[in-house]
């Protein structure tokens, strides 16, 4: 047995450890910040719009260009990383029964779901790229033929992926028992056979909008300086360009929604109020999580969704159009959020994860690497430099948000567009002074 | 002009970032993790701090939610069951093994800072977060 024992999980999947709360003065230097930006912004950012969403970008040398889309190299990181998940999802069924002993609690909930996000801020729709559902995909469609729905894909929109989401998150932030070996193992599979199944009925446009992580990890890429452009070609560009390009379609607000939420509640669910009060028992049963997490999504889209609303009626546009016109605006802000609740866990206890590879299965005498028995190092970084991070994430994600707000306001143009702006920012400071002051309280 | 406002936010963020002096931690390597006696250890230093918890009747009393310590303070936790349990501290590792009737202790210096759960392990049972800083 391993000399650390994450037996039973603590609000996010795995981990021994939670964060201390931000130093007060921190939090309010951030929340401070946050307003004063706000309102400068308002005030005086642009009149017309800048941003230029998929048309911008100064292309990248043709040799990277050519490599990166070379099918060769497409295809063997795609079976590098299928071979990867399969190994997991075999550690996770038939490796060490105990969650101290077996890597794929710790695969799946930190470093492939947090750690989604550094390498598609850094790298674009990383997971795109690889994903081992469309290898496998491509390889079934060989035998199955053409898919029989294709054509009723776009009416779906970003729904599918919403609920792959909400699903994932239940998973990983209310299930008793989810750091069990066997969970992981379980769910990695019938989310695989699901998935496979409505791509094979859909076509492979399907992951697109239908799996989660995909779609996660594309809108997340949006925030990476390189993208492709609509011309094909891979560029540089300015975040705010490529946020500016997502795609508004049906369900796009529910996605953001389900990503803010599911953050939201898992800084609820670290603090006192939760675990004395509502949340003593979520140790044992599903229920109160269950209740949190969807109370958490419901304010985060009554808020997001009355502010966009108010928005179009003080703008006279027409109101039903506007929380997917300024869905987009919400994306950076969940990427801080998310920064801010899970990058220790990447670093600290995501150090699991190559501790336990040197032996997978846990059999007697195996270290492939040598780090068989070593201890998670918690003094890796201090919790100084996580509480600066974290309340810079947030901070830095609500600004790129109001700027994105306010260059599709003034895209969309039409009567006072200013003040028109001031539900959606009010919101934007509401969540932005709500997440640090659960950063405060955990 | 939406340059330069992101420059100057990026600036004023990194100016609260860099004004601590812990930002440069040098990498620390892997620390085995201490062993804990899981039995009644030699009577503790003066300047450590005692934590009585007790679990009774499906109830926990000794402590409120979360203890807050100093990170290097020397920290002794007696837990008194009346069931047969295990205690488990998160983060430092350590367990002891809870009889009915005899209490048990676990002495150890809290050098990790963060927050760590202290549980009943057979149950599952968050006891209360050990928040060291």
């Amino acid at each position: 047995m391993i000399a650390w024992a994450p037996d039973v999980v603590l609000a996010h999947g795995v981990g021994s450890r939670s964060d201390l709360p931000v130093p007060l003065y921190l939090a309010l230097y951030g929340a401070g910040l946050a307003v004063v930006v706000s309102f400068l912004a308002l005030a005086l950012l642009w009149r017309v719009p800048k941003l230029r969403g998929d048309a911008a970008g100064i292309p990248l040398p043709g040799v990277v260009q050519a490599v990166i889309d070379a099918p060769v190299v497409r295809w063997l990181v795609r079976l590098v990383v299928l071979a990867l998940t399969l190994l997991v999802v075999a550690v996770a069924l038939v490796g060490p029964a105990s969650p101290n002993d077996n890597l794929a609690p710790y695969a799946l909930y930190v470093t492939f779901w947090v750690g989604l996000i550094p390498a598609s801020l850094l790298l674009g729709a990383f997971w795109r790229y690889v994903n081992p559902l469309r290898t496998l995909h491509a390889g079934l469609a060989r035998i199955t033929g053409p898919a029989p729905a294709e054509g009723r894909l776009p009416s779906l929109g970003y729904w599918p992926a919403a609920v792959s989401l909400l699903v994932f998150v239940w998973l990983e932030l209310v299930l008793p028992g989810r750091a069990e070996p066997r969970t992981v193992g379980v769910f990695l599979v019938v989310y695989g056979v699901v998935q496979l199944v409505a791509a094979l009925w859909f076509g492979s446009g399907w992951f697109a909008r239908g799996d989660g992580f995909e779609v996660y990890s594309t809108l997340l890429g949006r925030m990476s300086p390189f993208g492709r452009r609509d011309d094909g070609r891979l560029v540089l560009r300015s975040p705010l360009d490529g946020i500016d390009g997502v795609r508004v379609e049906p369900g796009l607000v529910a996605v953001v929604m389900v990503l803010i939420g599911s953050t939201g509640f898992d800084g609820l669910s670290r603090t006192q109020f939760w675990a004395e009060g509502p949340g003593r028992d979520a140790y044992l049963t599903a229920v109160p999580g269950t209740f949190g997490l969807l109370v958490m999504i419901a304010l985060a889209t009554l808020l997001f969704v009355g502010a966009t609303l108010l928005g179009g009626l003080l703008t006279r546009h027409s109101p039903r159009a506007q929380p997917g016109l300024f869905a987009h605006s919400l994306v950076p802000i969940a990427a801080g959020y998310a920064i801010a609740h899970y990058f220790s866990l990447l670093l600290l206890d995501g150090q699991a994860t190559w501790i336990l590879a040197s032996n997978p299965f846990g059999r007697e005498g195996v270290d492939l690497f040598g780090t068989y028995g070593n201890a998670i190092d918690y003094t890796r970084i201090s919790p100084r430099v996580i509480a600066n991070v974290q309340v810079a994430a947030i901070v830095l994600g609500h600004v790129l948000g109001v700027v994105l707000a306010h260059d599709r306001a003034v895209r969309a143009g039409g009567h006072r567009t200013t003040s028109g702006q001031l539900p959606l920012v009010a919101v934007m400071v509401g969540f932005t002074v709500g997440g640090l002051s659960l950063l405060l309280s955990s | 002009m939406h340059r330069l406002l992101v420059a100057v936010v990026l600036l004023l963020t990194g100016c609260s970032a860099g004004s601590d002096p812990d930002t440069a931690t040098p990498p620390a390597p892997s620390v085995p993790s201490s062993s804990a006696p899981a039995a009644p250890s030699p009577s503790p230093t003066p300047t450590a701090r005692t934590i009585d918890v007790t679990y009774a009747a499906g109830e926990i009393s000794g402590v409120e939610g979360r203890v807050e310590v100093e990170k290097g303070e020397q920290l002794v936790l007696r837990f008194t069951s009346d069931v047969v349990e295990e205690i488990h501290v998160h983060g430092y590792d350590l367990y002891a093994d809870l009889v009915p009737g005899q209490p048990a202790q676990i002495a150890f210096t809290a050098d990790l800072p963060g927050s760590y759960e202290v549980e009943l392990h057979e149950a599952g049972r968050p006891l209360f977060q050990l928040r060291v800083s």
